[in-house]
C-alpha cells in the first residue's frame, strides 16, 4: 500500500496549498464501507487512511507521489545521466531553434511501470538504490525475481557486475544494501507489457489473442449483430490499446484481419469464403461493418504521432519534436517528411525512425494529408542556420549548382552561422501585405567582415560595386 | 540596406552538367558566390561584363588557410558525413566532383589534406551504451512493516 504520507510530501514539495492535506486528511478518516454481496450490504466497518482503490484519487495521489522520484533522481549530480539532442546539435552544427533542444532523462513512468535509464551501469546502480529507497519509504518494494536488466550498445556485464542493489525494507534509511543477481537482456524493451519498437514481437503478440479467442457456446447460433458485438467489445477491445502503444505493419495488421474473418467465416458456416473488404465495410456502404484492424492500427499510428507531437506534457512534445528534427534535418535532406513528400534520392523511412512514425507517415501519404506546423517564426525571426538553408535547397532543386561546403565553414569560422547575422526580414504584417524580401544589414561590410591582411577585395556600397586592394602593415 | 531577391541567387560554383550554361550567365544574375580569385580570373572579369560579386566573396578570399583547419575540425567531418549518409557514396563522389570543378574554374591548386572518407565516422557515430532497469514493483500489505517504519 502506498502510504498516504508520499502524497503528502509532495504538497508540500511543489509548494501546493496544505488545505489539500487537510481535506483528504478528513476524507479517509474513519470511512465507513459497506461490501454489496448477492444478499445485500454487509454491516459497515471502518477504514483509516486509505484512498479508495479504483477511484479518481487513487491514480492521481499516485502519480504525483512517483513524480517526487522522478525529481529526486534527476536533481541529483549522476554523471551517467541521459541527455536527448539531435544528431545536429551533437555534431555541432545546428539547422533549426528545434536543435537547441535538449531532454534530460532519469526516470521513465507510466501508471505502475517505470523505468531508470542511465549511461553507465555504475550510475545505474545508483540511481536504483535512490529509487528502492524511496520506494520502500512510502509503502513500496521491488520485486526482483521479476526485474530485468537492459544492456543495448555495450557487451552483457558478467553477472558479478550486473547485481543490483536494494535497501533494507524494514529501514529504507539504513547504509545496509542487498545486491540482487537479475537477467540481462539485450534485445528490446518491454514497457507497460508492450515490446518497444518491435512491431513483428507485437504483432505475434496479437495474433495469439486472436488464435485464442472463441465464440462463446450457445444453444442457438449467434446472429451477426452479436457476433458483430462480440468481436468490437472483446477481441477489438483487447487489441486496441496494444494497438495504440506499439502500432504493427499494414502487412501483419491485414493478416490479423484475414484471422479474425477466418474465424467468422468458420462460425458461421459458410460454403463459400466472403471478401474481407465486404466484412469490415460499413452498413450504409452494404457492407457488414465489422472493425477493420488495418485501419484501427493506421489511426492509431497517426493519431498517436499528432498526440506526440502535441503533448500537453512538454517532455513527450518535446521528444517529438527532437525525433521530428532529425528526421527532417539528419535524414531527410531538410524537409519536413510529414509536410512534404519525400525525396527521392534519400531514404523514406531510415531504419533508426520509430516503427510507428514511419506507418503514420505512409498513411498519411497514402491519403494525402499532412501535419502542417503553425509555429515557423524562426524563419522570419532569422534563426535558420545556413547549413539548414544550404540542404533544404540542395534538397530542392538537386540539379541545381550548389553553394561550395567551404563557403558555409569559412563563414562559420568567421561567426556566422544564423541567417539573422546577416540582415532581417521585414516584420510579419508587412510581409503579409508586399513582397518579403530580404534585407542585409546597412554595415555588414563595414562592422562584421574582418578583412584579409593582404589581397584583392570587392565591396559594395550605395553606389554601386568597387574593386579595391587590402595592404596592412 | 540592400535586397535581395533569393531566387535570383546562384553560386559560383558550376557542376559538369551546367558548365555550359555557366559560361553565358543570366542577365538577370544579381548575386554571385566566388572562390579565391586568381589575377587571371580578374582580367577576364575586367574584360567581360562587370558581374558584381557578393560580399561573400570577401569570406572566401580570407584566409584559404581556413579551409584546411576546417576541413580538420569536426563540425566538417559530420556534415561531410553527414551528407554522405544522406546522399549515398554517389552523392559524395558528385560533390568532390564539384569542388574539383571549382578549382578548375578558378585555377588555384587547393592542397587539401587527405582526410579519409571514414574519418571520425566511428566517434561521431559511437553510440554510448545504455542501460535500463525496469522497476517492477509491489504494495506492501503488511501493517507490521508499516509500524516498524
Amino acid at each position: 500500500m502506498l502510504e498516504p504520507q508520499g502524497f503528502y510530501d509532495v504538497i508540500s514539495a511543489y509548494g501546493l496549498p496544505p488545505s489539500i492535506i487537510d481535506l483528504d486528511r478528513s476524507a479517509q478518516d474513519s470511512v465507513p464501507y459497506h461490501v454489496k454481496m448477492a444478499y445485500g450490504f454487509t454491516n459497515p466497518f471502518i477504514v483509516d487512511g486509505v484512498t479508495k482503490q479504483g477511484g479518481s484519487l487513487s491514480p492521481l495521489k499516485c502519480t504525483l507521489t512517483t513524480s517526487l522520484c522522478n525529481r529526486w533522481l534527476m536533481d541529483l549530480d549522476n554523471q551517467g545521466a541521459l541527455t536527448i539532442q539531435t544528431h545536429m546539435s551533437h555534431a555541432g552544427t545546428p539547422h533549426t531553434p528545434t536543435n537547441d533542444l535538449s531532454l534530460h532523462i532519469s526516470l521513465i513512468e507510466a501508471m505502475d511501470d517505470s523505468l531508470i535509464i542511465q549511461h553507465s551501469l555504475d550510475a545505474l546502480k545508483i540511481s536504483a538504490r535512490y529509487a528502492d529507497c524511496f520506494q520502500a519509504t512510502y509503502g513500496w518494494e521491488t520485486e526482483w525475481r521479476k526485474s530485468t536488466l537492459y544492456a543495448f550498445n555495450t557487451p552483457a556485464p558478467d553477472s558479478k557486475h550486473s547485481l543490483m542493489p536494494s535497501v533494507d525494507y524494514s529501514n529504507p534509511q539504513s547504509e545496509v544494501t542487498f545486491w540482487h543477481r537479475i537477467p540481462i537482456i539485450q534485445e528490446h524493451i518491454t514497457f507497460l507489457w508492450v515490446p518497444i519498437n518491435q512491431p513483428q514481437k507485437q504483432f505475434h503478440f496479437l495474433r495469439d489473442i486472436i488464435s485464442n479467442f472463441t465464440f462463446p457456446l450457445l444453444s442457438s447460433p449467434i446472429p451477426l449483430t452479436l457476433l458483430h458485438r462480440i468481436i468490437s467489445q472483446i477481441v477489438i477491445a483487447k487489441l486496441r490499446p496494444h494497438l495504440a502503444l506499439q502500432p504493427i505493419s499494414n502487412a501483419n495488421a491485414a493478416t490479423l484481419d484475414r484471422m479474425l474473418a477466418t474465424k467468422i467465416h468458420a462460425y458461421l458456416g459458410f460454403p463459400f469464403y466472403f471478401n474481407l473488404t465486404l466484412l469490415s465495410l460499413p452498413l450504409d456502404l452494404c457492407g457488414l461493418g465489422f472493425p477493420s484492424i488495418s485501419r484501427l492500427n493506421s489511426s492509431l499510428a497517426v493519431s498517436g504521432l499528432q498526440r506526440d507531437l502535441t503533448h500537453h506534457i512538454p517532455s513527450f512534445r518535446k521528444m517529438a519534436e527532437l525525433t521530428l528534427a532529425d528526421w527532417t534535418c539528419h535524414y531527410n535532406g531538410c524537409l519536413n517528411p510529414l509536410l512534404h513528400s519525400s525525396s527521392p534520392r534519400l531514404p523514406r523511412y531510415p531504419h533508426l525512425l520509430p516503427s510507428a512514425w514511419s506507418l503514420a507517415s505512409s498513411t498519411l501519404s497514402c491519403l494525402q494529408l499532412s501535419f502542417i506546423p503553425i509555429d515557423l517564426s524562426f524563419i522570419l525571426d532569422g534563426n535558420t542556420f545556413l547549413c539548414h538553408l544550404h540542404s533544404l535547397f540542395h534538397t530542392l532543386y538537386p540539379s541545381f549548382p550548389s553553394l561550395p561546403t567551404r563557403t558555409l565553414y569559412n563563414f562559420a569560422k568567421h561567426g556566422f552561422t544564423c541567417l539573422k547575422q546577416f540582415g532581417s526580414f521585414p516584420p510579419l504584417f508587412i510581409s503579409l501585405y508586399c513582397h518579403c524580401s530580404f534585407h542585409f544589414r546597412s554595415n555588414f561590410l563595414h562592422t562584421y567582415i574582418t578583412l584579409p591582411e593582404t589581397g584583392p577585395f570587392y565591396s559594395r556600397s550605395q553606389k554601386g560595386w568597387h574593386y579595391g586592394h587590402v595592404v596592412r602593415n | 540596406m540592400f535586397d535581395v531577391d533569393f531566387d535570383l541567387v546562384r553560386p559560383m560554383a558550376p557542376s559538369k552538367k551546367s558548365k555550359k550554361a555557366q559560361k553565358q550567365p543570366p542577365a538577370h544574375r544579381t548575386f554571385r558566390i566566388i572562390g579565391p580569385r586568381p589575377v587571371e580570373e580578374e582580367e577576364e572579369s575586367s574584360e567581360s561584363d562587370f558581374d558584381p560579386p557578393s560580399p561573400w566573396a570577401l569570406i572566401n578570399n580570407v584566409e584559404p588557410q581556413a579551409e584546411e583547419d576546417q576541413d580538420s575540425g569536426e563540425g566538417n567531418t559530420s556534415d561531410k558525413e553527414h551528407e554522405e549518409e544522406i546522399s549515398g557514396e554517389e552523392e559524395g563522389e558528385e560533390e568532390e566532383d564539384e569542388e574539383e570543378d571549382e578549382d578548375e574554374q578558378i585555377q588555384v591548386p587547393m592542397k587539401r589534406k587527405q582526410v579519409p572518407k571514414n574519418a571520425n565516422k566511428s566517434s561521431f557515430n559511437h553510440t554510448p551504451p545504455l542501460f535500463v532497469l525496469p522497476l517492477t514493483t509491489f504494495h506492501r500489505e503488511n501493517s507490521e512493516d508499516r509500524s516498524r517504519r
